[in-house]
């Protein structure tokens, strides 16, 4: 019997090396294309966003009404909602929402001198950070620009819930999974507008696509003075802000 | 409601049990040839070739394989087949994000039943708020006509969840502070609707679209008048009005709507003013006939002896109106209690 050369520890590992990294270009596939869906939208071809402007808004909630019943949104929790800023003579800010039955403001107590309403929804921030804390990929972004939550998926631990700056999200007690406004994912790929803003009775609710110069969006945008709620956050909310106060945060 | 589960499910895993076992082989293949091309390649270099044992590394492969399997099939059990096909998420998830049946179908969607109501409320006041705001979603209601019916709200609280005098609302909206306005149109009743007086549809009887109403331009900057600068030093004639009422322009009208019937009424009463801009604002109202009919109109809760109440449409027989006849507006035949027809000019000075 001649002499057997043994494998060596070095050997062995470039081997599983090697391995690995066969294994590596195996999983790494070639990107779909990312049009899957069994409609004809392309999901490629748009940039939603969404504007909001304050002066116009009176409170009328009906806003939150549509959402309500558009997306079977359950009672005591909100994908949307309208905040009532009152700032009185000693820049005290009493900040209130309708919470009631039929989302109805009352006349306030407050002596207010300054005083405006302020819808509130997600954001869809493009750095959104609620996705990136969901430990089950159950929050993600859509490539036209919406921060959805895959209903499949969610296993209601609501990290997402405590990352959101924006207190958009919620957990939805009939599902008992997170939950938040999609603006109306269902509705915005069929060419429709979401309830939200297809409900305002005072066009304070802008939605369109910053993909379109021409969109109603995209020149109020350019031709008015916003921003966004808290910049410094980092998050590029894809929901712009005409007419805000320095009160709103 | 779980609307959002069952959309779409999933399909089996077969596709990813199979990947999983093609990687498994490939790693093993790998490692076998990478070995191989290594003693050919001392082969060709005349190295001596010694006599390889692989047995004793037989077991390490063995058990990482098997570890190694068993993770990849196991994460291919546990995730979604889709999950990946986009970014980091179920590409399923997509699709049933968008399978939902949308509820409020929209102003056109209710036209198409409704043309009728539709005409009237896109000339009035009422044009941007949409049907659904107060019927409700209309999609059930557009499948099942008959069994489906929208929301008819009727009562004063509905109208104020909008035109409750809020202090949050925005000056130039419309806001009712419903005790003072009954008060000044001399409703009795406290529990009259709104809806006794102002149709939902058109609120204010307008005569035209408000968004085509006449501009008027606002006089009440020195720079409209003034153009080229002023001396500051200049005093203000005491003829000068810091604020240019109506009769600054249209004196002779408004002298003589002092004479007449209507003396005590404000001319914005009628030509209502809304200030669209710092530079103008739109006079949104012409003499509708319906429009008279908001004060004049007898109902049930006003008191007769008030104002003079005509009955609609029973006036038209009254006074024997057929054809053309019926279609003249109120001031048409009583012009004389309100003010002289302006001539041209005397509307634009």
């Amino acid at each position: 019997m001649s002499e057997q050369r043994k494998l060596s520890r070095r050997e062995a590992m470039r081997m599983l090396a090697a391995g690995g990294g066969g294994l590596l270009l195996v999983h790494c596939g070639p990107i779909k294309p990312p049009a899957g869906q069994k409609s004809d939208y392309d999901w490629t071809k748009h940039q939603w966003a969404y504007a909001i402007d304050t002066t116009k808004c009176i409170g009328c909630n009906a806003c939150m009404r549509a959402c309500r019943a558009e997306n079977n949104v359950p009672k005591g929790v909100y994908r949307t909602w309208v905040e009532r800023y009152q700032i009185d003579a000693e820049d005290h800010v009493y900040v209130d929402s309708a919470t009631n039955e039929n989302f109805v403001f009352a006349p306030s107590s407050v002596r207010a001198v300054k005083a405006f309403f302020v819808p509130k929804m997600c954001n869809h921030c493009e750095k959104s950070v609620c996705n990136q804390v969901c430990p089950v990929g159950a929050a993600y972004h859509t490539k036209d620009g919406a921060v959805l939550v895959d209903h499949g998926r969610c296993i209601g631990c609501a990290y997402c819930v405590q990352a959101c700056p924006y207190g958009s999200r919620f957990i939805n007690p009939e599902l008992h999974m997170a939950d938040k406004c999609t603006w109306c994912y269902h509705r915005i790929t069929k060419g429709l507008l979401p309830a939200c803003v297809q409900s305002c009775p005072r066009e304070a609710r802008i939605f369109g696509d910053l993909a379109d110069p021409k969109s109603k969006l995209s020149v109020i945008l350019k031709q008015n003075r916003y921003r966004v709620l808290k910049p410094e956050m980092g998050t590029h909310p894809r929901c712009f802000y005409l007419g805000l106060d320095r009160e709103v945060v | 409601m779980t609307a959002y589960l069952g959309d779409k499910p999933d399909a089996p895993p077969g596709t990813m049990a199979i990947l999983t076992a093609f990687v498994v082989a490939t790693v093993i293949l790998v490692a076998v040839g990478v070995s191989r091309v290594r003693d050919a390649r001392q082969a060709a270099r005349g190295e001596l070739l010694p006599e390889v044992s692989y047995r004793h590394t037989r077991r390490l492969f063995l058990v990482i394989g098997i570890v190694l399997g068993g993770a990849l099939v196991a994460r291919a059990l546990a995730v979604p087949p889709t999950f990946g096909e986009f970014g980091y998420y179920r590409g399923a998830a997509v699709a049933a994000a968008m399978n939902h049946t949308p509820r409020h179908i929209g102003n056109e969607a209710c036209g198409d039943c409704h043309p009728d109501e539709l005409a009237l409320h896109d000339k009035d006041a009422h044009a941007t708020v949409p049907c659904e705001d107060c019927h409700g979603p209309g999609a059930e209601h557009a499948d099942k006509p008959e069994d489906v019916h929208p929301l008819k709200p009727k009562t004063k609280q509905f109208c104020l969840i909008c035109h409750q005098v809020l202090s949050a609302r925005p000056g130039a909206f419309p806001q009712i502070a419903w005790r003072d306005h009954y008060k000044f149109v001399g409703v009795k009743d406290p529990g009259t609707e709104c809806i006794a007086c102002h149709s939902p549809h058109e609120p204010l009887f307008m005569d035209r679209d408000i968004r085509t109403a006449r501009l008027h331009p606002l006089i009440q900057r020195c720079r409209d008048c003034h153009q080229g600068g002023m001396d500051e030093k200049t005093a203000r004639p005491a003829n000068h009005p810091a604020v240019f009422e109506c009769n600054y322009c249209h004196g002779k009208i408004v002298k003589d709507a002092a004479t007449r019937k209507h003396a005590g009424i404000q001319c914005t009463t009628c030509h209502l003013f809304t200030k669209v801009s710092d530079f103008a604002g739109r006079i949104i109202r012409d003499a509708d006939p319906r429009f008279c009919l908001l004060c004049h109109r007898r109902t049930a809760f006003r008191d007769p002896k008030v104002r003079p109440l005509i009955d609609w449409p029973g006036h038209l027989a009254e006074v024997k109106a057929t054809g053309k006849d019926a279609e003249k507006r109120c001031i048409d035949c009583h012009q004389n209690r309100i003010h002289v027809v302006p001539s041209a000019e005397e509307v634009s000075p």
